[in-house]
């Protein structure tokens, strides 16, 4: 029926590529038409650029590993130390630098693991409903009601204090949104027609949930993983500003500023900077979320 | 002629999209004589939701970038939202055309019935209107209610006035509204395919009633449909429309006698009848908004198109005394004032092929 | 065509009172053959759920499609025909009855064999938008039943996906598409190749221009002629636009409320409707020509709307609306008349016995 089969894939491929340009073109399009969230994008991609070249960008490297000089300590910012020394002499532009990392791995952990239970079972509760709906939905009901610095707290007391339990014990609690996103999507998307007619195709429940499904409700979960992101990295700084969190000496944002509280008076720039930083993170990512709402709401229709 | 109730003048409307700005109306004239039913005809994205809409003042997103909605006399675009506001229900209302989201579904019938009576047309209510209000007597609105759902042929009014909607049928809750339309006894009645939505049957019931009330009141009614069956029975004068512009329009059964511009007969052709088969359809699809083609935005999709048709606009002409079509397969002079210097100069393709071939028409006569 | 299409009365011809419908169409070896199907949807009450009554969605119905046919089923919202055709399929399942489809028996079949058996019987639905997956491209939606039956390599596929679109009368362009980019009859053609991809031997067709506008009908019912004729396709066209199913249709059943009120042979219902119901539908059709007017019988309006399928009238179900009713409606459903050798209707007025009360001409 059709033409030599070499002929034709070289061909299609082509298509397949034109048709996908075409697609980040017009998506690229609508979101430049958004300031904001071009603006948001600059300031993840500088944190991004950040965290990835911390060790040639930061001038003291060795300070964000703990390396202590009391000759410099608390001095002000300076040509030589732009956002000045802590109370233990250490560059705080450079331990700044390298809280970014501790910071984008914190959301990144967290999310992921926060999204893949959450996404799995908010999936199944939807599709299945009845009574496996209801155990579900009780069970993130529960997880829901416990405030997560208080699950955060009791996670920490059974071990100790640590940046790694700190992610585990946010993740723990993150998940119960992701599965209540999710289940009420699959709910609206489980009454469209195609769900009907891949049954009668003869699919079956994994291939409904996972290859019908989810990719529908892929446009929300990032939005809300790129909002969360910046409420992430705030959550897990609060942990470290309790000392639940990231121990001395890594370089943490949140265990920056609480070391620098008690000087706020005199010392003014440790716990400014650090706090100028969660600020900067959380509004960047705030902006692409809502950024890629719209885009997305629009691809959907 | 000289004095109708409604009357547009080259209406164009655009919007803004992400794709640039659509010109989705493109200078639109339209007249309707007090007591007549007029139909819009035309298919899903041919721009006759938006032509009422923009009449009515309900789409304040739309750029309105050119043209004069005059309504006896007094042009609604020049009036500030108040004044329009104070029309509607008034001078002018509108069924529209979903019976099932149209009601408010947490009020009952008479509650909505009664705020449009006590309400329609005030821009604003001040809270001593609202108290005054309170303490007023409803009983004789409450009867002007009962008696307009008498009128739309429900045979327990008072039940249905007492009734939330969901409570109500599809044919039933269309009948309510209709009675809400005509509740402030408006002149002109905009009708938004009022039987779309519910079986062959109930429409028919729902058309025989609205032909009857109109009568009765003496009201003017636009009508808009994308089924020519129904606008044959509805109508007494016909446009059709096809991508923002009106590109036929005659006295209906002048229009069913002898249709003539391609795409008006292309439709006719499209409709399965029970007297013979389904035709051939249209093929193609509507050119898009926002890069409209320069000459006859039909062209692409014509059977008889040339390369005159490309490059050329055809406005409407008269091709007979009460009959226009926007098509370069006739002559004519022009159907509209404006239009006066251009025609002249337009291309002629025909005679139509139809007329030319054989002398039978294929749409057949009586 | 040779004698007038409608009498100005109302007149029955007597028949015979047959038990079951499918009598009349005792075809040899039918791909279809649905035998007493039902579908009943329970309505529970209170607290504990108990089970009160069940809305007769679709009641005891039986027919026969030979091979290669279509039968048109017609009826008004609410009429039981999209709960006929999705019980047929098994989307849903039956309450009672058998479907048998090219001899096997459908209703019996679960597990691995029903979905062996899914890839012999496809529908196409109604609203084109929603029933294609908008995160999928088109040629991931039409491959989708291939993949499911595990049929062909990835290459054989691809392929095969073009031979559909050319078949659908789409260019190969729209593989890599998304759905959003399609016009509806373009997305509903995407959705009768998804449809036929497994080479199937029955379609449901559920409206399937219903939501189009009628310059893109034509081509899409001229496509699925193309397909019928190509590969012996067997349809079941559900419709409540009688002038499509009079030219899509061999036979026809018309419901209502859940039960055929008549069925026949398409030209001899549309020329001569026996059922009053059947000569309501007709009479309400809005037409464009004079000779669809000629069609039309004596003009028929009936009262009110089809009722609750929960408040079904007591004896024939129509009663309620019927301009014809009298005495005997009340109290016992009508068995179905066979009125002569091409269809049946199910009316008092066909019985002998009531030749002479019946067919009054008012109330």
């Amino acid at each position: 029926m059709s033409t030599d089969t070499t002929g034709a894939t070289i061909d299609t491929d082509q298509l397949a590529k034109d048709e996908r340009r075409e697609r980040i073109k017009r998506a690229w399009s609508r979101l430049s038409q958004s300031t904001l969230s071009l603006v948001g994008f600059a300031m993840i991609g500088l944190l991004f650029i950040i965290a990835i070249f911390a060790p040639v960008i930061a001038p003291y490297p060795e300070d964000a590993a703990g390396a202590i000089d009391f000759s410099r300590a608390s001095q002000a910012p300076s040509l030589e130390h732009p956002m000045g020394t802590d109370t233990e002499g250490r560059d705080i532009l450079s331990r700044v630098i390298f809280g970014t990392r501790i910071a984008l791995l914190m959301g990144f952990v967290v999310l992921s693991i926060a999204i893949s239970i959450g996404v799995t079972l908010g999936l199944i509760a939807g599709y299945m409903g009845g009574k496996t709906n209801a155990v579900i939905m009780r069970i993130t009901d529960i997880f829901l009601a416990i405030p997560p610095t208080l699950l955060a707290l009791a996670v920490i007391a059974a071990t100790r204090p640590s940046l790694w339990y700190a992610m585990i014990a946010i993740a723990a609690s993150w998940w119960t949104w992701y599965a209540r996103l999710i289940q009420g999507e699959v709910l609206s998307i489980k009454e469209n027609e195609f769900i009907e007619a891949s049954r009668s195709l003869g699919a079956g429940w994994f291939h409904i949930t996972f290859r019908e499904i989810l990719p529908n409700a892929i446009g929300p979960i990032t939005v809300k993983a790129t909002l969360d992101m910046g409420f992430v990295i705030l959550v897990g700084a609060g942990l470290a500003f309790l000392g639940l969190g990231a121990q001395e000496p890594t370089a943490d944002w949140g265990l920056m500023i609480a070391t620098g509280r008690a000087h706020v008076r005199t010392y003014w720039w440790i716990a400014t900077f650090p706090g100028l930083a969660i600020s900067f993170a959380v509004l960047g990512f705030n902006l692409v979320g809502d950024g890629l709402r719209d885009v997305l709401d629009v691809e959907v229709e | 002629m000289s004095n109708p109730l409604l009357e547009v003048k080259d209406l164009h409307v655009e919007f803004d999209t992400y794709d640039g700005t659509a010109q989705v109306i493109n200078g639109i004239d339209l007249i309707v004589e007090r007591g007549e039913t007029v139909a819009i005809v035309g298919e899903s994205g041919c721009g006759k939701s938006v032509t009422v809409k923009t009449i009515l003042g309900l789409l304040p997103e739309a750029d309105i970038s050119q043209g004069e909605i005059l309504y006896k006399g007094e042009n609604l675009l020049e009036l500030s939202d108040a004044k329009r506001h104070a029309r509607r229900g008034k001078e002018m209302s509108m069924i529209m055309q979903n019976p099932m989201s149209a009601i408010n579904p947490v009020f009952t019938v008479g509650e909505q019935m009664l705020d449009v009576l006590k309400w329609q047309g005030q821009h604003r209510v001040g809270i001593t209107d609202w108290v005054r209000d309170k303490f007023r007597s409803e009983a004789e609105l409450r009867e002007r209610a009962i008696d307009m759902l008498e009128q739309v042929d429900i045979s327990a009014p008072e039940r249905v006035f007492e009734s939330y909607p969901v409570e109500l049928s599809g044919g039933m809750r269309q009948r309510v509204l209709i009675a809400i339309a005509l509740l402030l006894e408006p002149d002109f009645l905009i009708a938004d395919e009022p039987g779309t939505a519910l079986d062959v049957t109930t429409e028919a019931n729902i058309l025989e009633l609205l032909d009857d009330i109109v009568e009765e009141h003496d009201t003017s009614v636009l009508y808009i449909t994308h089924d020519l069956g129904v606008a044959r029975e509805i109508s007494d004068q016909l446009n059709v429309m096809y991508a923002g512009e009106i590109v036929e329009t005659a006295p209906t059964e002048t229009l069913f006698e002898d249709p003539q511009h391609p795409y008006t007969r292309g439709l006719l052709e499209s409709i399965p009848q029970l007297s013979r088969g389904i035709g051939a359809g249209i093929p193609g699809k509507l050119p898009d908004y926002t890069d409209p083609p320069t000459g006859c935005r039909f062209a692409d999709r014509c059977p008889h198109a040339e390369t005159e048709c490309r490059e050329v606009v055809p406005h409407l002409r008269r091709t007979e005394p009460e009959h226009a079509a926007a098509c370069h397969l006739f002559e004519g002079d022009p159907h509209l004032d404006r239009h006066q210097d251009a025609v002249t100069e337009f291309p002629y393709i025909g005679p139509p092929p139809w007329q030319a071939d054989t002398d039978e028409t294929e749409v057949d006569v009586r | 065509m040779s004698q007038p299409l409608h009498t100005d009365r109302f007149e029955y011809a007597p028949g015979d009172q047959i038990q079951d419908e499918i009598a009349v169409f005792d075809d040899k070896d039918p791909l279809l053959r649905v035998e007493n199907l039902s579908k009943h949807f329970p309505i529970y009450e209170g607290i504990i759920k108990r089970q009160v009554a069940a809305v007769r969605a679709v009641d005891d119905v039986s027919f026969t499609v030979p091979r290669g046919q279509t039968f048109g089923l017609v009826g008004e919202s609410g009429s039981g025909k999209t709960t006929l055709g999705r019980s047929i399929l098994r989307i849903t399942d039956p309450t009672h009855g058998t479907v048998e489809v090219d001899g096997t028996d459908v209703t019996s079949l679960s597990g691995g064999a029903l979905k062996k058996q899914r890839k012999d019987m496809q529908m196409v639905f109604q609203d084109p938008s929603s029933s294609l997956n908008p995160r999928k491209t088109i040629k991931q939606i039409i491959e989708t039943p291939m993949k499911i039956h595990d049929i062909g390599s990835a290459g054989e596929r691809a392929q095969r996906v073009e031979e559909l679109l050319e078949m659908v009368d789409l260019p190969r362009e729209f593989m890599y598409k998304y759905p959003s980019s399609l016009s509806g009859g373009q997305k509903q053609r995407v959705g009768i190749a998804r449809a036929v991809a497994v080479n199937p031997k029955l379609v449901v067709l559920d409206e399937p221009t219903s939501a189009l506008d009628v310059s893109v009908q034509a081509r899409v019912i001229e496509i699925l002629n193309d397909l019928q004729k190509r590969f012996d396709l067997t349809y079941i066209f559900i419709s409540h636009d009688l002038s499509l199913i009079k030219n899509v249709s061999d036979r026809i059943g018309v419901l209502y409320l859940g039960r055929f009120v008549e069925t026949g042979d398409v030209d001899s219902v549309f020329q001569d409707p026996q059922h009053p119901y059947t000569r309501a539908l007709l009479s309400a059709i809005p037409t464009v020509t004079d000779e669809d007017r000629q069609y039309k019988p004596p003009e028929l309006t009936l009262e009110g709307e089809i009722p609750d399928p929960r408040e079904k009238p007591t004896g024939c179900a129509f009663r309620s609306r019927c301009p014809e009713a009298f005495e005997p409606c009340a109290e016992e459903e009508p068995a179905m008349y066979q009125t002569d050798s091409t269809r049946c209707s199910r009316c008092y007025l066909h019985d002998e016995a009531y030749q002479d009360t019946g067919g009054s001409d008012d109330q």
